[in-house]
C-alpha cells in the first residue's frame, strides 16, 4: 500500500476514534444520551386522540413516507383540535383545505396550531412539501358531524 | 523513458496530504464546536 494512503487511512481512523471516544465520554461520564428520535416516545407511538374539555381535543400527528398517522379523524361539529404534529423521517407539509391551517412536519420537532371545526363535512388535509414518489398519495381527511359520541381515528 | 520513471517513484502529492489535513481539522474543528455546544447545555 502507497505510504500517503497508509497515511490516509490511519488519519481517517484515528479520527473516528476520537468522535466516538468523545460520544461515549458524554453519555458515561456526562450523562448526556445520544439524540433519540421524538417519534420513539410517546405521545407519538401510536395516533393519539384525546378529549381536554366540553369540545376540545389533543391530536398527535405523526407523518411519514407516505401518510399520516392517523389517516382519518372523525370529530363532533364545534370541536377545536390542538394540533401536534412532527415527522418520522424526512421533511413533510400538512395543510387542511378550507382551514387557515398551514404546518412543516419536521423530524426532530413538534408544530402546534389550533383549529376549530363550526361546519359539518370532510375537510382534506394533504402533504404539501414534495416528500418522493408517493408524495401525491399522503392524504388524509377530518370527518366532522353532529352528534358524534366518541371521536375516533383511523390508520 | 527510465527518468520518468524514477521521477514518478519520486512524487509525493504533498498537495493532496495537506488538503487532506486541513479536512481532518475541519472536521475537528466543525464537530468539537458542535459537542462543546451539546456538552455545555447539559
Amino acid at each position: 500500500m502507497d505510504k500517503s494512503e497508509k497515511l490516509a487511512l490511519t488519519l481517517s481512523g484515528a479520527l473516528l476514534l476520537i468522535f466516538f471516544s468523545a460520544i461515549i465520554y458524554a453519555s458515561a461520564v456526562k450523562d448526556i444520551d445520544v439524540p433519540t428520535c421524538i417519534t420513539d416516545f410517546d405521545p407519538f407511538l401510536t395516533d393519539t386522540l384525546f378529549q381536554t374539555g366540553p369540545d376540545t381535543y389533543e391530536l398527535q400527528m405523526v407523518a411519514r413516507m407516505w401518510a399520516f398517522q392517523p389517516s382519518t379523524v372523525r370529530l363532533p361539529k364545534g370541536s377545536t383540535v390542538d394540533l401536534y404534529v412532527t415527522s418520522q423521517d424526512i421533511i413533510h407539509g400538512f395543510k387542511i383545505e378550507r382551514k387557515n391551517v398551514n404546518l412543516m412536519a419536521v423530524p426532530g420537532a413538534i408544530n402546534y396550531m389550533q383549529v376549530t371545526f363550526n361546519e359539518e363535512g370532510e375537510y382534506m388535509f394533504a402533504c404539501h412539501e414534495f416528500c418522493g414518489a408517493a408524495h401525491h398519495t399522503m392524504a388524509g381527511r377530518f370527518i366532522i358531524e353532529a352528534g358524534i359520541d366518541e371521536p375516533e381515528t383511523e390508520d | 523513458m527510465g527518468n520518468e520513471e524514477e521521477n514518478a517513484e519520486e512524487f509525493v502529492p504533498r498537495g493532496a496530504m495537506a488538503f487532506f489535513i486541513v479536512l481532518m481539522i475541519l472536521f475537528l474543528v466543525i464537530y468539537f464546536a458542535m459537542y462543546f455546544e451539546m456538552l455545555g447545555r447539559g
